[in-house]
């Protein structure tokens, strides 16, 4: 049974892994205006997510200013799915009780 | 959570469209390469300069369009593991590049001038097609 990846696991790890998963890399920007948060919450969740060696950070010169561009990384991208799965696997060996009438 | 990550995913994916004129560009920069293939074989003083010029300008003209995709899209779409659809798109360019570059050179040492303008105007509409297969298969994957 795979097991639930305690870095991914906060809420806006998972949707910025998510999110991620979709292309090959994603600016900041992106990541924060999808997540409706300031740009510290990214910085902090994003930084986790490097420091597992899940997300790769590239900044790059663009019209005079630094952009931030973010992929997931090879590790990132199983991690994810394994993740996925085990949330999976809990839904479906979840048993809820019907009370008898 | 699940459907947090799906929906996630499918909002980014949703918002990635392929900007006019990046076929294009990156139609344009093939063409010149299958020129410069079809010099070297025709002009042999100056076939290795038109060569390198034209592969120059190919991946110069394919930097353009990486930005003009990347620009309004905020994002870069490839090695699309989950779709498996990149080598085989991958592989439709090179095999029509290299066709393309083969028929190019044999007009060429036929002196028929005709295929070799053929060879190159082929990559165009090859490019534009394929491109938008794949966005297709990519927007159908996250649909």
């Amino acid at each position: 049974m795979s097991e639930l990846n305690q870095v991914i696991h906060s809420p806006h790890r998972l949707r910025i892994c998510s999110m991620l998963s979709a292309v090959g890399e994603l600016e900041f920007a992106a990541v924060r205006d999808a997540l409706d948060v300031a740009d510290s919450v990214v910085s902090k969740h994003v930084g986790a997510l490097a420091d597992a060696g899940y997300v790769k950070i590239r900044k790059e010169p663009w019209e005079g200013r630094r952009r931030t561009w973010l992929s997931l990384t090879r590790a990132g991208r199983a991690a994810l799915v394994h993740h996925i799965e085990a949330l999976q696997e809990i839904i479906a060996s979840a048993q809820i009780p019907v009370p008898d009438e | 959570m699940l459907d947090e990550s799906r929906s996630a995913a499918r909002s980014v994916a949703s918002h990635v469209r392929l900007p006019r004129g990046c076929s294009l560009t990156t139609g344009i920069g093939r063409s010149l390469l299958v020129a410069g293939v079809a010099a070297v074989n025709g002009d042999s003083r100056w076939g290795s300069l038109v060569f390198v010029i034209a592969l120059i300008a190919a991946v110069g003209l394919q930097a353009v369009a990486m930005q003009r995709f990347r620009r309004p899209n905020s994002a870069w779409v490839n090695g699309m593991h989950r779709l498996r659809s990149t080598w085989p798109v991958l592989g439709v360019h090179a095999a029509v590049l290299i066709a393309c570059m083969v028929l190019a050179v044999y007009g060429m040492l036929r002196s028929q001038g005709w295929i070799v303008l053929l060879a190159c105007l082929v990559p165009l509409p090859v490019t534009y097609v394929n491109d938008r297969w794949w966005m297709r298969r990519y927007a159908a994957a996250f649909a």
